[in-house]
C-alpha cells in the first residue's frame, strides 16, 4: 500500500490502515514524515504480519499521533503526583511488562493485586487486562489512570495539566489539527502508540513465514509438543484464543474471581485471560499471580502442579481423572526451547518505541 | 464535503416536502417545530429531597442521601394518537444530578409540533453508545467533565445510577462503617446481566402541545424512597455496598418505576 500525497504534509496524517486481513498478505503502511528525506524521518512501520489471525481493533496511525502517544506513555504527568508513567510498569526490554515484579508498585508505593501483563499485538486482543474488563483500545488508559493504587488521577485534573503545558498544546494541535485537548484525542494518541507495539519478528516468525529463520531439532520437537499439548488455549501465532480459563494455579476461585467480576457468570469464577506467549522468556514472573519465576516452574505446574477447583479447565483433566498435562521432563525442556524462539529482539530494541 | 451533504439534504427536504404536500395535512395546527422541557423534582416522601437529612425506608432502615444521580437517555415522545417521535440520539443523553439544579431540566429542541401525552426513556446508557469511540461520548457522557464519577474504567461502562449516603443499618466494608453505596451499571456485555431499564410516563389527563411558539413543560417527580421500596424492599444491612454485582439488578428493578408524571404546563 502506498500513500500518494497531494499535500505532502497532511496526507501523511490520514494514512488509514484498511487491510483485508483474510488475504493475510504482508501489508506495509509506511508512515513517512514530510521532511526533506522522508525515509530518514520515518517514524515507524506498522506491518500487519502475514502469520497473524484477524485483527480485532483497528487503529488509524499518523506520525504525529504516534509521537504524542509515546510522549504520553512515558510521562508521569498522567499520575496524581506526577511520579508514575505507563512506562514505569511497562518496560520495553521485557516486552512492556514489569521486570522482576510480581506485583507493580503504583502511586504512594502501593502494590497492585495482579502481575503486569506485556503490551504487544494489542490490536489482536479481544479484551484487555487479566479479567477482560476493558473491550476497546480507546478505553484502556482510563483504567490505570483512575486506579487508586496505580496512577490515581482525576481525568478533569489530567486534562487541566495537559492544557497548561505548551508542548502538549503544540503536539495535540499538530496531531489533530485543532487547538483542543480532550479525552478523545488523548486516548486516540495512546492507542496509536499501544497499537504500534507489534512483535512479529522472532526467529519462530521468520521460520513460519519462510523468511530464513531456522529452528533446531529440539525446538522443532518443542513446537510439535506445544501444538499437541498447549495450543488448544494458546492458539494461533498470537498464542491465545482470547478466552478466559482457569489453568489450575490457585486453590481457591473466590480469592480473585477474575473474569467473573466482569460478567457475573458463575462458570467464569477464577478464570483469567489466556495470555500471549510472545517474548515469554522475558516477561516473568508468570501468571496473574506472578507466582512462577521461571518457565521450568510453569511447565512443572502443567505437568504435576495443577490444582482442582470447580472451574478448572477440562483440558487440564486427564481421561483417568488425574490433573494436568502428560509431559515428560524431556518434553518440558523441548517446549521451553521452542518458547524461547518467540523472543523478538527487534521488538525489544526498537528505538521508535523507546522513551 | 459539508457543502455537498447540505445540498443533498436540501434536495431530500424538497422531495419530502413535495410528497407530503400531496397528502392531506394531518399534523397539528402548526407544521413547524418547537421545544419541550422535562423538569424533574426529587422528593423524599412528599417533601423535597434534602441531602443529609435522615429518612426511614419501607424496609425500616434509616438513611440519609449524599449523592443521587442517574442517566436518562434515548427519549421517545408519545403523541396523543399513540404515534411516536424518537428524539435524535445525539441529543438524547442527560445526566440528572440532585446536586445540580440545571441538570434537572431536560430541554428537547426541534420537536415536531404535536400533542404529546408522555414519553419513554432508558435509565442508563445503551449498549451501542457504551462501546463507541471516545469522540462519541460528549456532553453528559464526557467522563473528563460531566460524567467524571459515572464511569467504571475497570469494567468498561457507565454507572447508570448512583445513590450514596449513610445508614446506621449499613454494614459496609469501606472506610465509613455506615456508608451506603448503590452503584448500578452493566449493559449486558457478552452474556453478563443487563441492567438497562426502560421507564414510561403517560399523562392521564392533559397533553403537552408543542408548537413553534409554545414550549410545554412536563413535570416529573421522583420519590427517592421509592428506590428502596420496589418489587424488593432493599435491605441495607446486607447490601449497603453495591457496586455492580448481582444485587445491582435488584436495585435496577426497584428504580425502574420511580418516575411519575406530576403535571403538564402549556404556557
Ligand atoms: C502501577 C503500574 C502500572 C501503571 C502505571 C500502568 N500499568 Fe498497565 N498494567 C499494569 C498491570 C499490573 C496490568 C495487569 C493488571 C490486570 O490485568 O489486572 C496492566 C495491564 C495493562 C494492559 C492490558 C494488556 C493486555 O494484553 O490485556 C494495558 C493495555 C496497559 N496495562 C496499558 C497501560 C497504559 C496505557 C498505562 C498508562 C496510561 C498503564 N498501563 C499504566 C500495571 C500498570
Ligand atoms: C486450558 C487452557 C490452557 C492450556 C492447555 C495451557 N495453558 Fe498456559 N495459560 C492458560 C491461562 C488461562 C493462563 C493464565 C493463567 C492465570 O494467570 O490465571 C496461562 C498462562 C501461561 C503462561 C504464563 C504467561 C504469562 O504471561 O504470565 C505460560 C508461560 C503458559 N501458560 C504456557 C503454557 C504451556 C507451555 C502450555 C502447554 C504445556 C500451556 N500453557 C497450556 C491456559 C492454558
Amino acid at each position: 500500500m502506498k500513500c500518494v500525497c497531494a499535500d505532502s504534509c497532511h496526507c501523511l496524517t490520514s494514512v488509514v490502515m484498511k487491510i483485508h486481513l483474510i488475504l493475510l498478505a504482508t501489508v506495509m503502511v509506511l508512515l513517512t514524515s514530510c521532511g526533506k528525506d522522508p525515509m530518514a524521518e520515518r517514524a515507524f512501520e506498522v506491518a500487519i504480519p502475514a502469520n497473524f489471525p484477524e485483527m480485532k481493533h483497528e487503529v488509524k496511525f499518523t506520525k504525529e499521533g504516534f509521537n504524542l502517544g509515546k510522549k504520553l506513555f512515558y510521562d508521569p504527568i498522567l499520575s496524581r503526583d506526577n511520579t508514575i508513567s505507563c512506562g514505569s510498569c511497562h518496560q520495553q526490554h521485557v516486552a512492556f511488562s514489569h521486570a522482576d515484579h510480581r506485583f507493580s508498585h503504583g502511586i504512594d508505593n502501593q502494590l497492585g493485586k495482579r502481575n503486569a501483563t506485556s503490551l504487544q499485538n494489542l490490536m489482536w486482543n479481544q479484551d484487555f487486562f487479566w479479567d477482560g474488563g476493558v473491550h476497546d483500545m480507546g478505553q484502556i488508559p482510563f483504567n490505570p489512570i483512575q486506579n487508586p493504587v496505580e496512577m490515581d488521577e482525576d481525568l478533569a485534573v489530567l486534562l487541566q495539566k495537559l492544557r497548561a503545558n505548551d508542548e502538549y498544546r503544540r503536539m495535540f494541535k499538530s496531531a489533530y489539527k485543532e487547538d483542543t485537548i480532550n479525552l478523545a484525542y488523548f486516548t486516540d494518541a495512546l492507542s496509536q502508540f499501544m497499537g504500534a507495539l507489534i512483535s512479529a519478528n522472532s526467529r519462530y516468525d521468520k521460520y513460519v513465514r519462510g523468511e530464513g529463520g531456522q529452528l533446531s531439532e529440539t525446538e522443532l520437537r518443542g513446537l510439535t509438543n506445544f501444538k499437541a499439548k498447549c495450543s488448544s488455549c494458546h492458539a494461533t501465532d498470537l498464542f491465545t484464543d482470547n478466552s478466559f480459563r482457569n489453568n489450575g494455579i490457585s486453590t481457591s476461585i473466590e480469592s480473585d474471581k477474575g473474569h467473573y467480576e466482569i460478567v457475573l457468570l458463575p462458570k467464569y469464577k477464577g478464570t483469567f485471560k489466556v495470555p500471549t506467549l510472545r517474548n515469554i522468556e522475558k516477561t516473568g514472573p508468570y501468571m496473574h499471580t506472578g507466582s512462577f519465576n521461571t518457565l521450568e516452574e510453569v511447565l512443572k505446574h502443567y505437568a504435576q502442579g495443577v490444582k482442582q477447583t470447580e472451574t478448572l479447565d477440562k483440558a487440564l483433566i486427564k481421561e483417568d481423572g488425574s490433573l494436568g498435562i502428560e509431559l515428560s521432563e524431556t518434553e518440558q525442556a523441548e517446549i521451553i526451547a521452542f518458547l524461547k524462539t518467540l523472543t523478538d529482539e527487534e521488538f525489544l530494541n526498537n528505538k521508535s518505541f523507546s522513551e | 464535503m459539508k457543502k455537498l451533504s447540505f445540498i443533498s439534504t436540501l434536495t431530500l427536504l424538497c422531495l419530502l416536502l413535495s410528497v407530503s404536500s400531496c397528502k392531506k395535512d394531518e399534523a397539528a395546527a402548526d407544521s413547524g417545530k418547537g421545544n419541550l422541557e422535562i423538569e424533574i423534582d426529587h422528593l423524599a416522601g412528599t417533601e423535597g429531597l434534602v441531602l443529609g437529612t435522615k429518612y426511614v425506608t419501607a424496609g425500616g432502615d434509616t438513611v440519609s442521601v449524599s449523592k443521587f444521580q442517574y442517566f436518562v437517555s434515548n427519549i421517545v415522545l408519545i403523541k396523543s394518537d399513540n404515534s411516536e417521535y424518537v428524539v435524535p440520539q445525539d441529543k438524547s443523553y442527560f445526566l440528572v444530578k440532585e446536586s445540580s439544579v440545571s441538570s434537572k431540566l431536560l430541554t428537547l429542541t426541534d420537536i415536531p409540533s404535536a400533542d404529546y401525552k408522555g414519553f419513554r426513556f432508558t435509565i442508563g446508557v445503551d449498549s451501542a453508545r457504551s462501546r463507541m469511540e471516545e469522540s462519541e461520548r460528549t456532553g453528559a457522557l464526557d467522563k473528563g467533565a460531566a460524567a467524571l464519577d459515572m464511569y467504571w474504567s475497570w469494567n468498561e461502562g457507565y454507572i447508570f445510577f448512583k445513590l450514596e449516603g449513610n445508614s446506621p443499618q449499613a454494614v459496609s466494608m469501606m472506610d465509613t462503617a455506615d456508608g451506603v453505596t448503590l452503584h448500578v451499571g452493566g449493559y449486558g456485555y457478552n452474556g453478563s446481566p443487563n441492567n438497562l431499564r426502560t421507564a414510561e410516563i403517560i399523562s392521564a389527563n392533559g397533553v403537552a402541545t408543542v408548537r413553534s411558539n409554545v414550549t410545554p413543560e412536563m413535570h416529573v417527580i421522583v420519590n427517592v424512597l421509592d428506590v428502596f421500596d420496589g418489587p424488593v424492599k432493599l435491605d441495607l444491612a446486607g447490601h449497603a455496598m453495591t457496586m455492580g454485582g448481582t444485587y445491582a439488578s435488584v436495585v435496577a428493578d426497584n428504580y425502574k418505576d420511580i418516575f411519575k408524571l406530576s403535571h403538564i404546563h402549556n404556557d
